[in-house]
């Protein structure tokens, strides 16, 4: 009788820790889960917030079944809320929205272009201490409204949100034309420090295409016009049709809470090899035997680049020593890059090229922009016995006069699948 | 009576337990606060001080008879009165580690884990096995600390090598000397609290079945707990550098969430928050039990068990004093973690003194 009393008093013991779950339970078929969140500045010194949901496979199959003339599944419901905060906007977005909203599975949050530059850190500093947002979401930046952006997530290729966001925010998938680190955790991290630039993906709409009308020019007018080189253009600007209305091109660049500019796909690439990110992709050289061409080569680091800082009281030098290899995949000279002569003339120009390009960024956003992309200031800080002496420094305001130097070396690894060009038969001289 | 016995990795792990628990609590982002970059160096300085409390506890129990614990020993080298006193303090100390602990978890899963679930009820879950295990007894929670320790601090280094993995920022720990040299090394003599809870091994040594078995328990156990208080300061410092690093709510749970390689392996706090619960029950269990174990010797009672329920009962009562998360956190930071070690090692050494004192004294009389 002892131990069935005693039994019977365990049991509401036993049981209460497991009943604890009940008020927390999410069940998926409940649950609406944003994918991407867009942020615009409001009317009345509030925000627009734009949600992208992943549509449930449910009310697609239920929507499909009703649709004729082969209308595109709808993978994302897209809706804006006017609201001064993310969880007031998600709180009056209950309203109409049937399931729970939840932020857990978002992976990407987008700034507008004009609240990019009127200042994000308002914005930034209440979602980041939201519990359901992770600080792994992709930070982007677009060009024009982050809701037209959102509207503008299509994809033609995947029927899964989940998995496009995922393949379409990793530099390792997508050649490597985007920050390498533009996660919210690197954003804030970035803007929370002295000085330092914080970057993010640059992306833009692309209405024309969406509408068809976009086409890529014809047959060229001027052909005594060198080969544009495609890394130097910026999302939105891409010469293309077709497929999704949307670029992911470049990045752009903060100073402090503010962006001050856009980098180019092939500036960003620079930038993530100055920092020891470099991912390895194609990059496009001037031919050195014509001027007019373009060769491509498969660019990878030999190691990570060793940054040296010197500091004298206020004057800084930073030095960059830099080693890349790479693979030549693609050239329409007709001068034989394998042979030792012409290899040394190649890498003696990708250096040339290098050095320039990477010159042109480090001027563009320190000594134009004032701001620090390159983490200098993390060794600058080194120099400094106390974090008082550091703050005291105001690294911002000696960013400007900070020289650089660069020694930048290239070798050629392998040469593609053909050892010399391709010559006309006709052409062809055997001596 | 029979009493118990338990082996060295027992003893250890049941140390080992009671002190890195902390780590998943808001510490790390505590000494960044007070240290900026040095936090590391008042991480280390509290660890090199952490013997002291072992060797205080060591001279109090060889100056008393064999077999006391702390609590009987003090008494006894200190007589009834001023006794009571100190042992009256030592059960504070217990008491309110327990009590501040168990709302300090209870608020980080009210906010991240469970934001749904009423607070009392998330108290009252965690409560109950804490005090079952407590009931249970020492033995048996020193075979669970030694089943769970391993489990424990190989989940903590995967997430430590997990963060660096996915985000490392170089020269995270300069300027060297963060908010001032003397700040730092003023701290890490205060934060020496951050090892109070070492106090666990005057309950412990009693139970060990030789002394010599004594420094080897008490070893492994700073050693081990050092090294994990200070390389989760050290590693915090990398994924989260300063200032991000004091602005943090949860440091480890932040961590974990960071976690991320791929598409495959993300999303991995949920595994590793088993463990660490089980680590916080753990935890709560032996200060309760510690508690228990100090009130019932003073009162002379011949068991410990009577004492758990009740005790539980007023955990929960305390517990839910603080008005908010924040006044929890300065309650630990502000008095716990600052004058602890006043408790932890300042009483054992005046008695430890004291004991010597009367060794002496009764060694010239015969």
């Amino acid at each position: 009788m002892r131990r069935f009393l005693r039994a019977m008093l365990a049991l509401p013991m036993v049981g209460l820790p497991l009943l604890s779950g009940c008020w927390d339970r999410l069940d998926p078929e409940n649950m609406a889960f944003i994918m991407a969140v867009g942020v615009d500045p409001g009317p009345s010194s509030n925000f627009i917030y734009t949600f992208a949901v992943a549509m449930p496979k449910s009310s697609n199959a239920a929507a499909g079944g009703d649709s004729s003339g082969g209308s595109q599944e709808q993978i994302v419901d897209v809706f804006s809320q006017e609201a001064s905060n993310l969880t007031a906007a998600l709180m009056a977005s209950q309203s109409y929205v049937a399931r729970r909203l939840t932020l857990i599975h978002s992976k990407v949050f987008v700034l507008g272009e004009s609240l990019a530059r009127k200042g994000v850190m308002p914005v930034l500093g209440e979602v980041v201490r939201n519990d359901e947002f992770r600080r792994t979401v992709n930070v982007i930046t677009t060009k024009g409204r982050a809701d037209t952006f959102i509207h503008s997530i299509k994809p033609t290729m995947e029927k899964d949100i989940n998995l496009w966001f995922e393949l379409e925010l990793d530099p390792h998938n997508i050649g490597a034309v985007t920050p390498h680190h533009s996660r919210f955790h690197d954003f804030i991290v970035d803007m929370e420090r002295p000085g330092t630039g914080a970057t993010t993906i640059l992306s833009a709409a692309r209405p024309d295409i969406e509408r068809g009308k976009a086409r890529i020019a014809d047959e060229d007018s001027d052909k005594k016009a060198s080969q544009p080189i495609e890394g130097d253009q910026y999302a939105g600007t891409l010469h293309r049709s077709g497929e999704t209305p949307i670029d992911f091109f470049g990045s752009a660049v903060y100073r402090g809470e503010r962006m001050v500019g856009f980098l180019t796909a092939y500036e960003t690439i620079m930038m993530n090899m100055l920092r020891g990110e470099f991912e390895k992709t194609t990059l496009e050289f001037r031919d050195p035997s014509d001027e007019k061409l373009t060769l491509s080569i498969i660019m990878s680091a030999q190691k990570k680049p060793d940054m040296d800082i010197k500091r004298n009281k206020d004057e800084i030098e930073v030095s960059f020593k830099v080693r890349m290899e790479g693979d030549l995949i693609g050239s329409f000279s007709k001068l034989d890059y394998t042979l030792p002569q012409n290899q040394k003339k190649l890498e003696t120009s990708v250096e040339e090229q290098l050095r320039d390009r990477t010159s042109k960024i480090l001027d563009k956003t320190m000594h134009q922009w004032s701001t620090d992309c390159f983490h200098i200031g993390n060794h600058v800080r080194a120099t400094f016995p106390t974090l008082q002496d550091w703050y005291a420094f105001k690294w911002r305001d000696h960013i400007k006069e900070t020289k650089y130097r660069l020694d930048i070396r290239f070798q050629m690894r392998r040469h593609g699948d053909q050892v010399g060009p391709a010559v006309e038969g006709d052409k062809m001289n055997l001596k | 009576m029979n009493t118990h016995r338990i082996g060295v990795r027992e003893t250890a792990s049941i140390g080992i337990i009671f002190i890195i628990a902390k780590i998943f609590l808001p510490f790390q982002r505590s000494l960044a606060e007070i240290g900026g970059t040095a936090a590391w160096i008042i991480a280390l300085i509290a660890a090199m001080l952490c013997p002291l409390t072992w060797w205080s506890i060591r001279g109090v129990l060889r100056h008393a008879s064999g077999g006391s614990t702390l609590i009987e020993a003090t008494e006894e080298i200190w007589g009834p009165w001023l006794g009571t006193i100190w042992n009256l303090v030592y059960f504070t100390f217990f008491f309110t580690i327990t009590f501040l602990v168990l709302r300090e978890f209870s608020e980080l899963l009210a906010s991240d884990i469970l934001p749904r679930t009423p607070m009392n009820i998330i108290m009252i879950a965690m409560l109950i096995p804490i005090a079952v295990v407590a009931y249970a007894g020492l033995e048996a929670i020193g075979r669970f600390c030694w089943s769970a320790a391993g489990l424990i601090v190989a989940s903590v280094v995967i997430v430590l090598m997990g963060g660096l993995m996915t985000h490392f920022e170089p020269d995270a720990l300069l300027p060297f000397w963060g908010t001032g040299r003397s700040q730092v090394l003023s701290l890490g003599l205060v934060k020496s609290s951050l090892f109070s809870e070492m106090l666990v091994f005057g309950f412990l040594l009693p139970r060990l079945r030789k002394t010599s078995q004594w420094p080897k328990a008490a070893w492994w156990c700073m050693s081990v707990s050092a090294f994990t208080i200070f390389i989760t300061t050290f590693v915090y410092l990398f994924v989260f550098p300063y200032p991000t690093a004091i602005r943090l709510n949860v440091p480890m749970f932040e961590l974990s969430r960071l976690v991320i390689f791929g598409r495959w392996i993300q999303r991995l706090e949920s595994v590793f928050l088993i463990s660490w619960l089980i680590c916080a029950v753990v935890k709560l269990a032996i200060g309760l039990y510690c508690s228990a174990a100090t009130l019932s010797q003073m009162m002379k009672l011949p068991k410990v068990q009577p004492v758990i329920f009740p005790l539980a009962l007023l955990v929960y009562a305390c517990s839910i004093l603080p008005g908010s998360e924040m006044e929890a956190v300065l309650w630990d930071g502000q008095y716990l973690r600052t004058y602890g070690s006043l408790v932890s090692i300042g009483i054992p050494m005046l008695t430890w003194l004291l004991g010597m004192i009367k060794s002496k004294l009764k060694g010239q009389q015969t």
